[in-house]
């Protein structure tokens, strides 16, 4: 029985597999059209604009790690903040507290958090700094919440692991809860919080509606994160609602072939890591 | 006296609304509609009417852009297509389409109510979206940046403002680009700083419209030809419209349609 199911589910994860490999030739041969000299010069540029038939896309390209970097730093000491507070507090109140919000973050669409901002931060922001609403500040603000649970659930699995394992033969050998935590759980973790990093990040890269909602989109190449800027899925979304067969709506395969791409090489990454 | 005119008054509507509606009498099955955001307004009250009269049609709607609806009614995955501008001669070819309008939709240029500027001539228009003047100083109100906010190049709206009230000039790339109608009456209100573009249809109390060479955009102006800045919005069908499909066009160009459209914001048309 169990050798029947795991075949299974061999045979599940390789179809999966197939499909995704199958779609990442699928977007390669849609922008294959555009794989010459002048062209791929052209889509490495910072210059869109589709009267002159400019279709760089290294501004969105910028735009979104730019983004997806801000909003993961914030994650990252929010997720590793609240995370240690769960492993070191007595308070079982407080924890509760904590491990239930993240669980609720989680289930939050992400529309619900860009329309809230647009509804708050945006109005708050606008009263402090008026030339800055839709920006990349805003964007990567509230991204981050929509990966403080992904990390966080990460983080949290990974403490509680070890805790179980280990935590009462470190206890006995006259650690103290704190130095259990600092010394020897953040030691033996950090392999496979790289790896919650990393999976965070490819949730940053892939976003669309909250960088759609709040990034603003603008074309121009942003200098600080008071700009607005515009991310390779916002782009996607944008040219994709309204042009259809010209070389704009070529030009947005590529992205995709590029999103793609680079979540390719982010869970290669996490194996590596994980396989060390 | 009175209750004699109240039944006569509602005799007369009933008989009204029974004839709008009556081309549906013996059709069933469902219509699909995708496209332009700016006719789902009032698309959404005559489908309303349409389906409580007759339960057994099934009409659905749905956004996606103008060009989405194009290319979805000229693959047949539609039956009608909603766009906010007349198609290229290309797309018309490739698609086989036929267009059918029913309204006429205004775009305004919309600030924050909190913003004082209520007119602007074209010259400043243009430099304001070219990205030439960025502070409202210029223009005798305090001074503050300008946040300016447009729609993607390919939007429908936007191209309507860049020919007819820009006359073409440029649109600087630090424009914020908000994707729909809806999203941007939604920055504006929040943005006191905020300048865009929007349809005439969906403005409210919560945007400023401002007026353009001294003429405010109103459907008066729309219609009688001093306020330019506008489009019509179509019904496409790839090929001659099924016979559901021509019923509902039927019924948003009759006098009943007629009314939803005006109570939305614009101008009905028929032609």
């Amino acid at each position: 029985m169990n050798k029947l199911f795991s075949k299974l589910l061999l045979f599940f994860t390789g179809f999966s597999s197939s499909l995704v490999i199958f779609i990442f030739l699928l977007l390669s041969y849609l922008c294959i059209d555009l794989f010459n000299l002048n062209d791929i010069s052209n889509f490495l540029s910072f210059d869109w604009d589709v009267e002159k038939e400019k279709f760089g896309i290294a501004t969105m390209l910028f735009s979104t790690m730019a983004i997806s970097f801000n909003a993961l730093f914030l994650a990252f000491v929010f997720s590793f903040s609240i995370c240690s507070i769960i492993f070191l507090s007595k308070n079982r109140y407080l924890i509760f507290f904590l491990e239930k919000t993240i669980l609720l973050m989680s289930a939050i669409p992400t529309v619900i958090y860009a329309f809230a901002a647009l509804m708050t931060i945006v109005p708050f922001i606008s009263t402090y700094k008026p030339s800055s609403t839709l920006s990349i500040l805003v964007a990567s603000i509230v991204l981050s919440l929509l990966l403080i649970p992904t990390m966080s659930l990460i983080f949290l699995n990974i403490f509680k692991t070890l805790s179980l394992k280990y935590q009462s033969t470190c206890l006995n050998l006259g650690l103290s809860r704190d130095d259990f935590f600092f010394k020897f759980v953040l030691k033996n973790s950090y392999k496979n919080m790289t790896g919650g990093v990393i999976l965070a990040l490819s949730r940053a890269i892939g976003d669309t509606m909250i960088a759609l909602m709040l990034a603003g989109n603008a074309l121009s190449f942003p200098t600080s994160i008071f700009d607005s800027s515009r991310t390779l899925t916002s782009h996607i979304a944008l040219i994709f609602a309204n042009d259809f067969d010209s070389m704009a709506f070529k030009a947005i395969f590529f992205c995709a072939v590029l999103l793609l791409g680079s979540n390719f090489i982010l869970i290669f990454i996490i194996k590596s890591i994980r396989i060390k | 006296m009175k209750k004699v005119l109240t039944l006569m008054v509602a005799v007369a509507s009933l008989t009204l609304s029974a004839s709008s509606l009556d081309d549906f009498a013996d059709l069933n099955g469902s219509l699909n509609i995708a496209g332009g955001t700016a006719h789902i307004k009032c698309e959404k009250q005559a489908i309303k009417n349409i389906m409580k009269k007759y339960p057994n049609i099934s009409i659905t709607i749905a956004g996606g852009g103008s060009g989405i609806g194009i290319k979805q009614v000229s693959s047949g995955i539609i039956d009608l297509a909603n766009s906010g501008r007349q198609p290229t001669e290309v797309e018309i070819e490739k698609g086989d389409l036929k267009l059918f309008r029913f309204a006429i939709d205004g775009i305004g240029i919309i600030v924050n109510p909190q913003n004082p500027i209520s007119n602007l001539t074209t010259q400043q228009l243009q430099k304001i979206f070219s990205g030439e003047i960025k502070n409202y100083k210029h223009f005798s109100a305090n001074s503050a940046l300008i946040n300016l906010y447009t729609r993607d190049q390919s939007s429908a709206t936007r191209k309507v403002f860049w020919k007819k009230a820009l006359e073409k000039s440029d649109i600087a790339k630090t424009a914020r680009v908000v994707s729909s109608n809806s999203a941007m009456k939604t920055v504006i209100k929040n943005d006191r700083n905020a300048i865009g573009i929007i349809s005439l249809g969906l403005v409210d109390k919560n945007v400023k419209l401002i007026s353009v060479n001294g003429v405010h955009p109103t459907l008066e102006n729309v219609k009688n030809g001093s306020y330019n800045v506008s489009r019509g919005l179509f019904l496409l069908s790839s090929g001659e419209p099924k016979p559901l499909a021509k019923a509902f066009i039927k019924y948003m160009r009759s006098k009943e349609g007629s009314k939803i459209v005006s109570k939305n914001g614009f101008l009905a048309t028929d032609e």
